[in-house]
């Protein structure tokens, strides 16, 4: 039998916050904005510092392989670039490490060494980095068809789809209430 | 109509993130919030070691990091016995490839599980949310944590027995003051 206990806490998070004084919402988000745009020049240096590591990986490969520790690590800087991505306003490389996110992850999960789908992405990667040329006319979205069809072609589920797969789920822990 | 107004100041966070850049980021979020700058760690161990012998008022803390799962890291303070700090609100914060951890995240006891990157809106309203929405806290078999059941998720399984907990001096004094009730409902 499984007992069930219920506690009804008033944490002191709660108390703090219905204080009188504190400050309206949107001052505190302006405020709050206004630090993180005091970053930004410095997001650009750690997006390319990251393109970089996962050039590393990469160039160092061998034989077209890559060892599973480097793809952990690609996937690493790759999720921490699509947050600096997302946060900054840096669609198109907001899209390119996604995709790289999507495909390093598939390759992990399948056991494949192969390199050369992460190599392409790379290559995007550096073409979109905050600190290349502009890209010209459609290139931006030649480039991201292309990534597509790497894609397409192994056939990954991306870590989105994943997580709306499990959310359709019911939770697996048991005697959850 | 006038708009949310919440007194933050000296609301202490503790921030485990194992990003240097993204915990500078959420830090300077915090600080434009008027919280206090965040006690932060990028390891889940050295997290730990903090809490044996500090509080926080709010915890936010990586899906995955580089020594555990952050769900390992909430069931161990949702599993502090006779201590304040089980009680504390968790926000977790999932990067785009930790999206599979969430489910796996809810099920440790996290009060809300949100999605980087972080926007000072999201995170604003999702610490408003904690900390305006009462939850009761659960303890169920293996869970324990902020009861889900504000969501339309299916009854609990396997319990066939529910009990509340009344005047229970410790439980009280680890709810901060609440009170707790103890009734058998079989």
């Amino acid at each position: 039998m499984t007992m069930k206990r219920t506690y009804f806490p008033k944490t002191r998070l709660s108390k703090l916050i219905e204080r009188p004084g504190g400050m309206p919402r949107d001052e505190a988000l302006a405020s709050a904005q206004d630090g993180i745009e005091e970053m930004r020049d410095e997001s650009a240096d750690e997006i390319e510092r990251g393109i970089a590591a996962i050039e590393g990986f990469v160039f160092a490969s061998a034989k077209n392989e890559l060892p599973s520790e480097a793809m952990t690590a690609i996937l690493w800087q790759g999720d921490r670039i699509v947050t600096l991505a997302g946060t900054f306003g840096y669609g198109m490389i907001d899209a390119v490490v996604r995709s790289l996110c999507d495909v390093t992850g598939g390759l992990i999960r399948s056991g494949s060494r192969d390199a050369a789908p992460i190599a392409v992405h790379v290559r995007a990667l550096r073409l979109v980095a905050p600190n290349s040329k502009p890209l010209a006319g459609d290139d931006a979205e030649r480039i991201l068809a292309e990534l597509a069809r790497v894609a397409a072609h192994y056939e990954f589920t991306s870590f989105a789809q994943s997580a709306a797969q499990l959310a359709d789920q019911p939770s697996a822990a048991a005697g959850l209430p | 109509m006038s708009q949310m107004r919440l007194n933050l100041h000296g609301v202490t966070t503790l921030l485990v993130d194992s990003d240097h850049f993204t915990r500078g980021l959420v830090a300077h979020m915090l600080r434009g919030f008027g919280m206090e700058s965040p006690t932060v760690f990028s390891a889940g161990r050295d997290a730990k070691d903090y809490l044996k012998n500090h509080m926080a008022d709010l915890i936010l803390v990586e899906a995955v990091l580089p020594d555990m799962e952050g769900a390992a890291l909430i069931r161990w303070i949702r599993r502090r016995e006779k201590n304040p700090l089980r009680f504390v609100p968790i926000i977790v914060l999932s990067g785009y490839t930790q999206l599979d951890r969430v489910s796996g995240s809810r099920d440790a006891g996290a009060n809300i599980v949100v999605k980087k990157p972080l926007s000072p809106q999201v995170l604003y309203d999702h610490i408003a949310w904690v900390g305006r929405v009462p939850r009761p806290f659960i303890e169920a078999g293996e869970f324990a944590g902020p009861d889900r059941r504000f969501k339309t998720l299916p009854p609990p399984g396997g319990i066939e027995r529910r009990v509340t907990v009344e005047d229970d001096d410790d439980l009280d004094e680890a709810a901060g003051g609440s009170a707790a009730a103890a009734k058998a409902v079989a």
